[in-house]
């Protein structure tokens, strides 16, 4: 496959963002290859109300 | 008309606040990058040293593959050529409050990008224990 790409003025004006997190991505200009991941977890012990257990200990076979 | 190879950035104003946790602000080009950022969130009120550390290796979301990878070559292989007709890219004003959590910000050319983020979140609260609600005093038995 042949991908001609012809760039004529680039200009931007004004961007604003409140934020750009997680492993999101803002760029003006070229690129060849984007790969973004995120992983959010918020699990069962997420909200945990009751005496303060400790957090899991580490995975022994690690 | 006259091509140029390569672009020069021209950044009037960037107006960043907070830049945190694996995140780039760049203006010009580059070839590769990766952020990455591994992240135990906790909210709880005891400190590490009384209620211990918390460890990546407890929680299977820091050890789980990513659901796919295009790291491998595509199956049809594209041949691109790109022709820049103007000698610069222009900008005026880029206003940001917060960039984090391998965030990027490129004013520019890039070639490959990859950004990794895994985050897990806790939140503990302490509630009463259970001796302490079996002396308090018992409420008034409300009458029927």
């Amino acid at each position: 496959v042949q991908l001609n790409v012809t760039n004529h003025k680039l200009c931007v004006g004004k961007i604003e963002a409140t934020g750009i997190a997680a492993a999101a991505m803002l760029q003006i200009g070229d690129t060849e290859q984007v790969t973004l991941y995120s992983m959010f977890d918020t699990p069962l012990e997420s909200v945990v109300a009751g005496p303060l257990a400790p957090l899991g200990p580490p995975d022994e076979t690690e | 008309m006259n091509e140029y190879p390569v672009r020069t950035s021209e950044l009037k104003s960037l107006q960043v606040i907070s830049v945190s946790e694996s995140s780039i602000i760049q203006a010009g080009d580059r070839s590769e990058v990766y952020a990455r950022l591994q992240t135990i969130s906790v909210q709880r009120e005891l400190d590490n040293t009384v209620a211990g550390e918390a460890h990546f290796s407890s929680y299977p979301i820091f050890k789980r593959p990513w659901p796919f990878d295009i790291q491998e070559p595509a199956p049809l292989p594209v041949e691109v050529t790109t022709r820049n007709l103007s000698p610069c890219i222009q900008v005026c004003s880029v206003d940001i409050i917060a960039v984090s959590s391998a965030a990027l910000i490129l004013i520019g050319n890039g070639k490959v990008s990859r950004a990794e983020s895994r985050i897990k979140h806790i939140r503990q609260f302490a509630a009463p224990s259970l001796s302490a609600i079996l002396n308090s005093p018992q409420p008034p038995a409300t009458e029927q």
